[in-house]
């Protein structure tokens, strides 16, 4: 009941989203500001005659190889911090530095050294999710309860034993949410490097309907980035739902 | 001090005189400073795993994983001190989680049931093991003095039941705790600790509060809180 009450007030800020912009197209009246009708029709036609799945798929690709490398990567440094607190105060320096240089700076640093090719986006989304992602980790590690490592040892529990019922349940719901974190951050780094120098993809789809000003085609490819976001972002919540029951 | 086979020994003391140390130390959680400080049947418990694995521990606090069963705790006790045969562990779940009254809650997680419900899934953890050496912690601390009288009454009948073949040594502050439940009271001073009494409890279980010869030993142990543990009531 909760969870359906949840569900229409979601929705319903998205309607009315949706009628704030067709009240501002008609009263507007400007080519800058299409109305959603005009932009769900090109959003079909891209649909129907598969010219949107090409751009989606390599933008998808490259999201989730370099969404994997910096959550990995993320997950084990949050890891190796809380085994050895030593190393997490000597990186933390250069962890904050990471996470709040600028996302733009790096994609620019990124593609001017490392060139426009897939393996640059990759790495790039991969860098600035890890860092992300294992600050979350690492505090999340940070909290656990250490009276219960002390019940697991005064039961004699072996390593494997704690790793498989303490650490890794323990983790799960921070792991997701830093994965639906990260996700969005992923879908977003990619989208951008491909708008500044990646000549395939969603982004760069946008970046040509603005270089010849075609706004609804423009807002059509937005909305494609927009709705994946938010399906991959429900999938993540179901999986959280199922899986987390405590 | 030398705690007898089967005894409900009460190590009694003011808060910080190092109580709960002494039981981390008997359960290896802590290592004692010299050799054969602590032995359990003449072995020493630092060369001998197998020792501290007839043990169990009850915390003051119940320490569950929020993320598994209550059955799923209690597993988690048996699988760590591995008894064995594993077969047995289903009758031995379904056997101490009926002796506390809680066998329809086996597959409840803990945040759905109470702190007391929680404290006697840990009481079910430790007994679960069917340990020689069952170390208990302050386990009523934390609870209201009803739940807290229900589990110590619950506590000896599990202990009187099974003639007493498991010892208990039980830390708590409470001095009415102590004469409720101990065939033996150890009596500690503040630090730097020393055992400054010991007194045998020859009266019978379950103990009433208004029993007129308990009364005497509390107030008996009140006595010596205040002349030689130096606590002031």
């Amino acid at each position: 009941m909760e969870q359906t009450k949840e569900r229409v007030f979601q929705a319903s800020s998205l309607v009315a989203l949706v009628a704030v912009w067709e009240l501002l197209a008609r009263a507007l009246d400007v080519s800058a500001l299409p109305p959603p009708t005009q932009v769900v029709v090109v959003l079909y036609d891209l649909l129907a005659d598969g010219t949107a799945f090409g751009p989606l798929a390599s933008t998808l690709r490259r999201t989730a190889l370099g969404f994997l490398l910096g959550f990995g990567a993320g997950v084990l440094y949050g890891i190796v911090v809380y085994v050895y607190p030593r190393f997490g105060d000597v990186s933390r320096g250069l962890f904050d530095i990471a996470m709040f240089t600028p996302t733009l700076v790096i994609i620019f640093l990124g593609l001017i050294m490392l060139g426009s090719n897939d393996y640059t986006v990759v790495i790039l989304v991969g860098f600035v999710i890890s860092t992300n992602v294992g600050t979350y980790m690492r505090d999340a590690l940070r909290d656990f309860d250490q009276d219960l490592v002390g019940m697991a040892v005064s039961y004699k529990a072996a390593l494997p034993q704690r790793v498989r019922a303490m650490y890794v349940p323990y983790l799960i719901p921070p792991m997701l949410a830093a994965g639906r974190i990260g996700f969005s951050l992923a879908w977003k780094v990619a989208f951008l490097c491909e708008v500044f120098g990646f000549p395939e993809g969603l982004g760069w789809e946008l970046r040509a309907s603005y270089q010849i000003y075609d706004m609804p085609t423009l807002l059509a490819w937005l909305s494609l980035f927009i709705i994946t976001l938010l399906v991959v972002e429900q999938l993540t919540r179901f999986a959280e739902r199922s899986v987390v029951r405590w | 001090m030398d705690i007898a086979q089967g005894s409900f020994t009460v190590l009694l003391g003011p808060s910080g005189c190092g109580k709960s140390t002494l039981l981390n130390v008997i359960n290896g959680l802590l290592r004692p400073t010299s050799a054969e400080a602590i032995t359990v049947e003449g072995v020493d418990v630092r060369h001998n795993p197998e020792v501290a694995r007839r043990m169990a521990y009850v915390f003051q606090a119940p320490r569950l994983l929020k993320w598994k069963t209550l059955r799923g705790n209690v597993e988690f006790g048996l699988r760590g001190l591995n008894v064995q045969p594993r077969e047995r562990w289903g009758e031995l779940i379904e056997k101490y989680f009926g002796a506390v009254g809680l066998t329809e809650y086996m597959d409840y997680y803990p945040h759905q049931v109470s702190g007391g419900m929680q404290q006697r899934v840990a009481i079910v953890r430790a007994w679960a093991n069917e340990p020689q050496i069952l170390l208990m912690d302050e386990p009523f601390s934390h609870l209201d003095e009803l739940t807290a009288a229900g589990l110590r009454r619950q506590l000896v009948e599990l202990w009187m039941r099974e003639e007493r073949r498991r010892t208990i040594v039980f830390v708590t502050h409470d001095i009415s705790e102590a004469v409720q439940l101990a065939s033996d009271v150890v009596v500690l001073t503040p630090p730097p600790s020393r055992i400054c009494h010991r007194r045998h409890i020859d009266l019978p279980w379950p103990r009433t509060v208004d029993d007129d010869e308990l009364f005497e030993v509390e107030k008996e142990l009140r006595k010596v809180f205040i002349e030689k543990a130096g606590v002031p009531l």
